[in-house]
């Protein structure tokens, strides 16, 4: 029996194919999409169908890799990035790009909903979360307010990893997970709040899907997808937010384990059994693909900051590597504030990059990189403060890996940082993770990467 | 099969790869993160972020 994870992330999608008995990954692919470019600072789109199209390479590489065995192909699951909106018309087609997580210019739309109730504090009470402008319910107030038209002829509002669901099954649904993402969902009842869905519009909620649990499966492949892919008859899981799949795949799926997943971004997140609410609403509550909740704080400058101080340099991970491990702890003073594309914590979202203390002793490359990788990490650390404070208690911090540049930023975040609890004295290993679902599943590569000391 | 079940048998950590901290940066690195916090706030509140 063999199932196909598939993980939809910023600017990747990944697949692998485990044997469900031995646990064994048989094969591995990925294909990148893009972005949209030439947008205005702070928009950040990409096209739905570039997911689907890579997806769609990444499925045919897997199964050609496994030969005839694709017939043992039983299940499919689906993990995609969070918060993004895709809006669909009356031909299920999208009306326009999709806004993404790290698209900030829905600032002013968070701020219009953090009042919408009449206060941030009512917000909370009512949903669990105050609104950040990643979160998907600032996008659709934003096109409804900025593209009128577009709003008009959107019948059908999904979530990236529910718009691959519905290429993969035909079936439009949300599960309670990456529905949380939107900012609209009250978190300790799992409906939507209905005043806040209203404040937006009065028949927003019409253009939603109905609103399932995680356990519950999306549907069946369909057919014209089969005979492409030359398989049978194939399950596809409800699937779910990266981060909530992320937990699974990293056994976050009881109290005690804290995991850490960096990428484009940074999380840090753990299972709750009932929902951790942050009254400063700086840690998010979600709900998880397990039907309980996600306590998650982020950070939206990680590997997108290595990657722009690396092609300012003209450096390969391995110079970024050593050039900050010719500096020392602190950065002989430096500080740099990694704030690129604005941030969620601290909640900047039109933050910019800051380096602080230059001087004579210190204007270099090996303390300008140390103190980048000290600001990114200092950044998780702050997020994992606020989880501590709020209860969140765990021996052991797990991380998930992904492509192989972020595998690089997390070894040289972990290993070279010094940072109290994220050094590694052996480099970093790997080995498969999995994350199931009940009725499907969904793969990633796991690792551990350090022990976490309770501040 | 129960989703503990499947995560027991099939998620494992390389143990190889654990790493502990370190005692002697976590002075530095606990007066870094109060610098970086009390920076971004003055930026913040003075219209620079």
């Amino acid at each position: 029996m063999l199932c196909l994870g598939l993980d939809s992330g910023t600017t990747t999608c990944k697949g692998l194919v485990l044997e469900v008995n031995s646990g064994k990954a048989l094969a591995q692919a990925s294909a990148p999409h893009s972005f949209i470019e030439g947008l205005p600072r702070g928009h950040v789109e990409q096209d739905p169908q570039t997911w689907c199209d890579a997806a769609e390479r990444v499925i045919q590489s897997c199964l050609e890799k496994i030969g005839e065995r694709r017939n043992e192909v039983v299940a499919f699951g689906m993990s995609g990035q969070q918060h993004g909106l895709v809006t669909l018309d009356h031909r299920n087609q999208p009306v326009r790009p999709a806004k993404l997580w790290c698209d900030t210019s829905t600032a002013p739309e968070a701020e219009k909903l953090n009042r919408a109730l009449g206060n941030v504090d009512e917000l909370i009470r009512r949903t669990g979360n105050a609104m950040v402008p990643g979160y998907t319910a600032p996008k659709i107030l934003w096109l409804k307010e900025n593209e009128p038209k577009n709003f008009t002829h959107t019948r059908t509002i999904l979530l990236p990893h529910d718009f691959l669901n519905f290429w993969l099954t035909g079936e439009r649904q949300m599960e309670y997970g990456d529905a949380s993402g939107t900012g609209l969902l009250d978190v300790q009842s799992r409906t939507w709040c209905a005043p806040l869905a209203e404040f937006i519009d009065k028949d927003l909620l019409a253009k939603f899907p109905p609103l399932r649990s995680s356990t519950r499966p999306a549907g069946l492949l369909r057919s014209t997808l089969r005979e492409k892919f030359q398989l049978g008859d194939v399950l596809v899981s409800a699937g779910g937010g990266d981060n909530m799949l992320g937990a699974i795949g990293t056994g976050n799926i009881a109290t005690g384990r804290l995991s850490m997943s960096l990428g484009t971004s940074g999380t840090l997140y753990a299972f709750t059994e009932t929902p951790m609410i942050d009254p400063r609403g700086e840690i998010s509550a979600f709900c998880d693909s397990t039907d309980h909740w996600l306590a998650l704080a982020c950070t939206m400058n990680v590997a997108s900051a290595v990657d722009r101080v690396r092609d300012l340099f003209g450096w390969e991970m391995n110079a970024l590597e050593k050039n900050v491990a010719r500096s020392q702890p602190g950065a002989n003073g430096l500080m740099f504030l990694p704030y690129f594309d604005g941030e969620r914590l601290p909640n900047l979202p039109n933050g910019c990059g800051v380096i602080h203390g230059l001087n004579s002793t210190n204007t270099n490359r090996q303390d300008i990189a140390r103190a980048l990788i000290e600001g990114i990490v200092v950044g998780l650390a702050q997020g994992m403060k606020r989880l501590v404070a709020l209860g969140i208690r765990a021996d052991e911090l797990v991380s998930p890996a992904a492509e192989p540049k972020v595998r690089l930023c997390a070894k040289s975040c972990l290993t070279s940082s010094g940072y109290q609890w994220w050094h590694s004295k052996r480099g970093r290993g790997r080995l498969w993770g999995q994350q199931f679902k009940r009725h499907g599943l969904m793969i990633k590569r796991g690792e551990i990467q350090c022990r976490w000391r309770r501040l | 099969m129960p989703l503990e079940k499947i995560v027991k048998s099939a998620v494992k950590t390389d143990r190889k790869t654990r790493a502990e901290p370190r005692k002697e940066n976590e002075t530095i690195y606990a007066e870094l993160r109060g610098r970086h916090a009390d920076l971004t706030q003055k930026l913040a509140s003075s219209g620079y972020l």
